[in-house]
């Protein structure tokens, strides 16, 4: 395995984070991201190669138009007195992913043996690919659609374990990285097969660093219903998918053929993603009235995100389009806050109106159709206010 | 899906007690005793489908976790039989309390057992996919027992309350029954370490 360092940052031929800034200048010690002067995005604009067809367009537009993120970058260098590195680095930013993707061997010894990095080309591993370009695609649409640099917003790198454990049944985010196992072959095959679920588990990292919700009862589900909800929105995202094409499948084709089941969760309809001799049906309740009160899975968590799940779908299919501009952009904004982390699913409800008010305005489409959506499930918003 | 994942995550067997390497442990009444245990029925049907099931999840908790009550769980079959070691090998030729019984692994009281039964059940919930597989031995034979009684002592039953969950993480919910005692406890995930070995060997012993 080389440690080849990225052939965009090595092929800068000025200045940029490989210099050592002075005190207070731009700094980023893990390669998050680069420092991109404007004749760099030109190559990014190229590097599809790499898969990294997302940021490859967003630094497309980035030569077209300032984003958002570029003008908040740039007013923060300028708010401070300028040395000459600083005003090479005030040079237009443009957030780059930063992958690594390490091999467990079927152990549970975090991280394993580092097998491929960001730029390097595909491995014979299927799994190792699938989680490198599932990665990429996540960032590519917390960027693109929120102008997220990264899980943490400041350009974390992404990195992941494949491989984890012996037949594990599982994927999931430890709080610095995304591990997944290979499935047991009878129920479940590898779990970098259904991007939804990388999705899903990097949003948890989103959602710890935004509002915290606590992973129990109504807050937890409402965690485990935004990582659905990302999950989603990366898999349409990454084929340009509008909401009515879309499946709301969360987690298809992670079964094997033994098992009669589509995904994991149906977000548009919860409760038929599978009904199976072995697995049962699926359990998850479509509106309040199903909600169920359990002391397992941390009060349900991963019964009861079926709720605010379809809320999300009916609204967004509703509306059409893209959901990650419209829906998807109002439960986004909700989540960054303000939001309690013991948050309910009424308070939720409220708080995603409040922020299709600010999004969209008082006589959008998106305001009616997410308040028709929250009533349809039996999540009254209005019950709350006074 | 049935043969495979239905022996994977089968009810309770026998004579594969931690040290005892006979598979088929020929004591007497052995294997009927333990396929007519209350509950094992329960560790088939519920295996992850019964408790997986909407139903089950909107019924009241049905005690795990909850501490050491016997016979006070729901659908309890006390009554059932006359006391510790009576008939327990024609209950155990009846295939038709497995299809009867309750799929609720919590569902069967230590009070039915006989005098010197053993049952482990550990369940798992948490994970993306949300399901709830779970796995019982029963053991009656003294040295099985023992064995995995000897298994059940070196375990921190008395450990400290794990507290933040992660997401997407397996909690495993460990119950052994014996008739007079019930012990619980959930363990995360990320603090599996002295519990793993019973883990594993109960969910080895019961797909075997």
């Amino acid at each position: 395995m080389s440690h080849l360092p990225n052939p965009l940052a090595s092929n800068t031929p000025l200045p940029s984070t490989a210099a050592s800034p002075p005190a207070g200048a731009v700094h980023r010690s893990r390669g998050a991201h680069s420092i991109v002067p404007p004749y760099l995005l030109a190559r990014i604009a190229q590097a599809d190669a790499f898969g990294l067809q997302r940021a490859a367009e967003a630094a497309r537009r980035s030569l077209l138009a300032d984003s958002p993120l570029r003008d908040e970058r740039v007013r923060a260098t300028a708010s401070s007195p300028a040395t000459p590195q600083e005003l090479l680095a005030a040079a237009p930013l443009v957030p780059v992913v930063d992958r690594t993707i390490a091999d467990a061997g079927n152990t549970e010894t975090l991280p394993g043996r580092l097998v491929r990095r960001e730029s390097d080309a595909p491995t014979g591993d299927v799994a190792v690919n699938e989680a490198y370009d599932g990665l990429g695609a996540t960032f590519a649409l917390l960027l693109d659609a929120f102008g997220r640099d990264s899980v943490d917003g400041k350009g974390l790198p992404l990195e992941a374990t494949v491989h984890y454990g012996d037949d594990y049944d599982n994927a999931f985010w430890d709080g610095e990285r995304m591990v997944f196992g290979d499935g047991d072959g009878e129920v479940f095959g590898r779990f970098t097969a259904s991007l939804s679920v990388i999705g899903h588990e990097l949003a948890h990292g989103v959602t710890q660093y935004t509002a915290g919700l606590a992973y129990e009862g109504q807050s937890g589900a409402l965690n485990e219903s935004f990582s659905d909800v990302i999950g989603a929105l990366v898999e349409q995202h990454s084929l340009g998918q509008r909401a009515d094409a879309a499946s709301w499948l969360i987690g298809e084709g992670l079964f094997t053929d033994a098992v009669e089941g589509r995904a994991l969760r149906s977000m548009i309809e919860p409760g038929t993603a599978y009904d199976d001799d072995v697995l049962g049906k699926d359990p998850q309740p479509a509106d309040m009235a199903g909600y169920i009160d359990t002391a397992d899975d941390n009060g349900g968590v991963h019964l009861n995100s079926g709720i605010p799940n379809r809320a999300f779908a009916l609204a967004a299919v509703e509306l059409g389009g893209n959901a990650w501009e419209g829906v998807g952009r109002v439960w986004y904004d909700t989540i960054i806050g303000p939001l309690s982390p013991t948050a309910t699913f009424a308070e939720f409800a409220d708080a995603t109106l409040a922020a299709a008010r600010v999004r969209f305005g008082d006589d959008s489409a998106e305001l009616s159709a997410i308040e028709r959506a929250w009533s349809t499930v039996g999540v009254r918003s209005d019950d709350r206010a006074e | 899906m049935t043969e495979q994942s239905d022996e994977r995550r089968g009810g309770a067997q026998v004579g594969d007690a931690p040290g005892s390497d006979s598979a088929g442990d020929g004591g007497p009444g052995g294997g009927s005793t333990q396929d007519g245990a209350p509950g094992s029925g329960s560790a088939r049907d519920g295996a992850v489908s019964g408790d997986n099931a909407t139903g089950d999840g909107s019924a009241p908790d049905d005690g795990h976790g909850s501490g050491s009550v016997r016979n006070d769980a729901p659908g309890s079959r006390a009554g059932r039989d006359d006391g510790p070691g009576s008939d327990a090998g024609g209950d155990g030729a009846d295939g038709s309390d497995s299809a009867s019984g309750d799929s609720s692994p919590g569902s069967s009281s230590s009070a039915d057992m006989p005098a010197r039964e053993l049952r482990i059940t550990v369940a798992r919930t948490g994970g993306v996919a949300g399901l709830r597989p779970s796995w019982t031995v029963t053991a009656s034979e003294p040295a099985d027992v023992d064995s995995w009684l000897s298994l059940v002592e070196s375990c921190p039953w008395n450990g400290p309350e794990p507290v933040d969950a992660d997401p997407d993480r397996f909690v495993y919910t460990i119950r052994v029954l014996q008739p007079e005692t019930e012990r619980d406890a959930q363990v995360p995930e990320r603090h599996l370490g002295p519990w793993r070995d019973l883990i594993d060997r109960v969910k080895k012993a019961s797909s075997t």
